[in-house]
């Protein structure tokens, strides 16, 4: 492969990585917003104190 | 991304416009670097992101002083939203480090002073993370990985000292440091225009990372 070539291919991969370490970490939270919206203990309702016990 | 934790929609717009900026900036504006090549494009994004590492160090610490200092759930919130996005500002530091030290160096990674260090500060982040994932109690938690958040803010002088402490592959600093012949304008600017915008989505990360916490606080009864 010619220098310039694995050059750009080399630059190419870093701002990827970039991108995908920003991409990785929206999907994580992401994740973590649909994990908290459907927790049993938040659907449990009206609990003042420890979650999922009644008020 | 649920509304409720998603920063200002214009905060989000000007971080996107800063981005695109900067990458334009990067690739059209920025002279291509005689002796590397177009590789040496990548420490634009690199120096920033270090940037952004070091600031989540520095936030992490400050807020886990905070928790101490019995300043409660507010602090710890801040402590461990900075410590999640810092790791992955950490990690792409280290993976944007070792693509352009082989294309430079010829090696991948090296055991200079300076990468171990920064493979040091991602050990701690991510052992910050790990300690917060194993203790149940709140407040016993929140404080025991705070002397860890401390620790990481101790070992970021060193990191950035070490490139002029020890004989380092890495390069020392050319923008801020008084004594260097420092960069071409046009390399100047784009650099520290690139800076800004890695610091743009390393806030916007922590504003909706500071949201998901706050509703997992709430879930938690903390909040």
């Amino acid at each position: 492969m010619p220098a310039w070539d694995s050059n750009l291919l080399m630059l190419a991969i870093a701002y990827l990585t970039f991108f995908l370490g920003v991409a990785g970490w929206a999907v994580y939270a992401r994740g973590r917003i649909r994990a908290l919206a459907s927790d049993p203990d938040r659907r449990a309702g009206d609990c003042p104190g420890r979650p999922g016990e009644k008020g | 991304m649920s509304s409720k934790t998603a920063p200002p929609a214009p905060f989000i717009a000007v971080t996107a416009l800063a981005l695109l900026g900067a990458l334009a900036a990067i690739f059209f504006y920025a002279p291509r670097e005689a002796v590397q090549g177009e590789v040496q494009r990548v420490l634009y994004i690199h120096v920033g992101t270090a940037l952004a590492a070091y600031v989540s160090f520095l936030v992490t610490a400050a807020a886990s002083v905070a928790v101490l200092a019995g300043r409660g759930a507010g602090a710890d919130r801040l402590a461990r939203s900075a410590a999640i996005v810092g790791v992955v500002f950490t990690t792409i530091v280290l993976a944007t480090g070792a693509v352009w030290g082989r294309a430079v160096w010829g090696v991948w990674w090296t055991w200079d002073a300076r990468l171990t260090t920064t493979l040091v500060l991602w050990f701690v982040q991510a052992g910050y993370l790990l300690l917060r994932g194993w203790i149940d109690d709140p407040r016993r938690r929140g404080r025991l990985a705070a002397y860890i958040g401390i620790l990481g803010a101790v070992i970021v002088p060193v990191n950035y000292m070490s490139a002029y402490w020890w004989r380092t592959l890495h390069p020392q600093p050319t923008v801020i440091a008084p004594d260097s012949p420092g960069l071409p304008p046009a390399m100047a600017y784009t650099l520290i225009g690139a800076a800004a915008a890695v610091m743009l989505v390393w806030g916007l990360m922590l504003w909706w990372q500071m949201g998901i916490e706050r509703a997992a606080d709430r879930l938690e009864g903390l909040a």
